[in-house]
């Protein structure tokens, strides 16, 4: 059993795994340095998730299906930034209601368009492919693990390295993590909080977009009623406890990822797999606890 | 001056009313447009639900079948909303109490009189458990709660699954359809106020609680407390409130609540225990307490709207094809709209023109 946890099959499954989750992450990541408290992201992930099947549907490529995907994630986060920025809103009653409406919603779109209820499957809805990276593939372990994955997982890595030089090497992640920990400062600088606050929830909005995009267009091709399944949370407690560092959280999301894959993997042995099902929640809530306890830790020396 | 205050009262509650009222017209627009796109009229599949919710003695029994455990569920989220604790394992809390009282129904043997109420207190206590545990983190070790009992609402939900399977000792092969607990024995079961329904006297347990936490908030000290907390904490920590034996008392109270709902819904409803068999129930109960603004006596009437909307729309399913998540959708649509501060609006919009007026007079001078 002890092979099996760090097999590269687990390994090579917890990378596939982790592009979706580490990509929410990082977009809640400024959502989180801002100060944006967004429960909601579990419905972008689900909402794009929807159009990015359908957007592949339509025009037979992948690609615009990331178009799709994107686009109703920006267009799921103006309405989050509109209620909560402008209505004075509440922002975890709005997140509450996006997400039990999404459900509902990207349901009844399927049957609208789909005409089918439960699944879409369809030959026209195209994935993204796998790439192959020239040199990689001669190194022997990290090769097999990290060569032949699909493209959005490249893409994710890549935005994980480029969101961590943005926040902390450019003024406009300055202002972001600014309006976070001093809003009246900001304002008496002359830098508009709304304005970023709005930026902030928009790059939320693009990268959940493409974390739903993974879900339905990274192999399988398929769309199933409420796909995300916590998705958006586990991204939102990646946020968390990485403090609104896009490496750090993307370090969570590779745990969650590895529990998941895990769980994958563990279903063969004679564990029953409801409770092999529930690792990836169980070991979220560990995860929290033992970084606050580190930081309680600090906090008394 | 007296007089004065009187009417200001009355001016917000009607701005308050209209607001709803507004709201509501607004979320059936927007329902008219859904179901016409589905290709239906929304005037037939208003006449279902109509026709589902209150048209026949069996459909006002489904109405209060499902209402009541909106009131329940709502409740427990008043009671920890109130006080600024956002407590939305709700769901996993029930699963758990759910359980505890399935079994507590089949494998006890006790008088009637006896055998409801100690199925309900086993319920509650192991829902309250259940909620022991986002409870002592959060004090603890500062996990935000609300993320700790989404997680373990997933938990909850898989595990309890997973007890039925052990207590039962089922292979994990087995039809998922059977999974479930051994029936109650009938001296658990509630009785039904309206015949041939799954209406019972659940309802009137639901009242009596939500009476009680009204009562208990209106009148009692310990209400007071626990609303102090939530509506500043830092002045009910110089007030001399323990913060920390309030936080785990409402918490708790909150977990018993959703576990007694959980026993309600098996001793009346269900009379055995299937796993995920409460789908959004606990969600429901969130949604109803951000709407009613939390308080206690709101949250029974809309739950009672809830428990039509429900009811009529399975009628609407049957005889207009039309898909009941419409209504899920609606609801939360709903609960968006109520969640707008119009008068923070207001407020915006006025300093805005203010800041306009200006202007021009900068301008003129």
């Amino acid at each position: 059993m002890f092979q099996l946890l760090f097999s590269i099959s687990t390994l090579s499954a917890m990378i596939r795994l982790s592009a979706p989750i580490a990509l929410a992450a990082v977009g809640s990541a400024y959502g989180h340095k801002a100060k944006i408290f967004n429960i909601g992201l579990e419905s972008y992930v689900l909402t794009s998730a929807f159009f990015a099947t359908w957007g592949s549907y339509l025009f037979e490529n992948a690609m615009m299906g990331l178009v799709f995907g994107v686009v109703s994630g920006v267009v799921m986060s103006a309405v989050f930034g509109t209620f909560v920025l402008h209505f004075k809103s509440d922002p975890i009653v709005i997140g509450i209601a996006m997400n039990l409406s999404a459900w509902g919603f990207t349901t009844l779109l399927m049957y609208n368009i789909f005409h089918t209820r439960g699944s879409v499957m369809d030959s026209r809805i195209k994935s993204f492919s796998t790439i192959s990276i020239p040199l990689l593939d001669r190194i022997p372990f990290i090769g097999s693990i990290l060569n032949n994955q699909n493209a959005l997982v490249y893409l994710a890595f890549l935005v994980v390295v480029i969101a961590q030089i943005v926040m902390y090497k450019t003024p406009f992640g300055l202002r972001i993590r600014g309006v976070g920990s001093n809003e009246e400062a900001m304002q008496s600088a002359g830098v508009s909080v709304l304005k970023y606050k709005w930026a902030s929830l928009i790059v939320t909005g693009v990268l959940a977009g493409a974390a739903g995009t993974c879900l339905p267009l990274c192999g399988i091709s398929m769309f199933t009623e409420n796909m995300s399944a916590g998705k958006g949370f586990l991204a939102v407690s990646a946020a968390r406890i990485g403090k609104g560092d896009p490496l750090k959280s993307f370090l969570a999301c590779l745990i969650f990822a590895f529990a998941d894959a895990l769980s994958v993997g563990l279903q063969g042995f004679s564990i029953p797999s409801q409770l092999v099902l529930t690792a990836p929640y169980i070991i979220t809530v560990l995860v929290m606890c033992l970084t606050n306890l580190g930081e309680l830790r600090k906090e008394s020396v | 001056m007296k007089k004065k205050i009187n009417f200001k009262i009355s001016q917000t509650t009607r701005l308050e009313i209209l607001k709803y009222f507004v709201s509501a017209l607004l979320v059936m627009a927007i329902g008219s447009v859904i179901i016409l796109s589905q290709g239906n009229s929304p005037l037939e599949a208003l006449k279902a639900m109509i026709a589902g919710s209150v048209g026949s003695p069996s459909a006002i029994g489904t109405t209060i079948r499902w209402a009541t455990p909106s009131i329940i569920t709502g409740i427990a989220a008043v009671v920890a909303f109130k006080s600024g604790i956002w407590n939305c394992g709700i769901e996993g809390q029930m699963y758990f109490g759910a359980f505890a009282a399935a079994i507590a129904g089949s494998a006890i043997t006790l008088p009637r009189f006896l055998h409801i109420p100690v199925c309900l207190i086993i319920g509650g206590l192991a829902g309250m458990a259940f909620a022991f545990i986002p409870a002592i983190l959060k004090l603890k070790l500062n996990v935000n709660e609300l993320i700790c009992t989404l997680m373990l609402n997933y938990a909850a939900n898989l595990f309890t699954e997973y007890l039925v399977f052990k207590y039962m000792g089922f292979d994990a092969s087995e039809l998922a359809d059977a999974i479930a607990t051994p029936d109650m024995s009938q001296t658990a079961r509630l009785s039904v106020i309206i015949p041939k329904t799954s209406a019972t006297t659940a309802f009137f347990i639901a009242i009596g609680i939500a009476v009680i936490i009204y009562l208990l908030y209106r009148y009692t000290v310990k209400g007071y407390e626990l609303k102090q907390v939530g509506e500043n904490l830092r002045f009910s920590k110089y007030g001399g409130i323990n913060y920390k034996r309030t936080f785990i008392m409402i918490f708790l109270l909150s977990g018993f609540i959703s576990g007694v709902c959980g026993g309600t819904e098996m001793t009346g409803a269900f009379g055995k225990f299937r796993p995920a068999f409460a789908t959004n129930l606990g969600w429901d109960g969130v949604m109803i307490a951000s709407i009613a603004k939390n308080n206690p006596l709101a949250v029974i009437l809309i739950s009672i709207i809830w428990g039509m909307l429900k009811a009529g729309s399975f009628q609407m399913e049957r005889t207009t094809s039309t898909n009941r998540l419409v209504v899920m959708v609606l609801q939360s649509v709903f609960v968006l709209l109520v969640a707008i501060d119009y008068e923070a609006l207001f407020k915006h919009f006025k300093e805005k023109s203010q800041i306009r007026r200006l202007r021009i007079q900068k301008e003129e001078v």
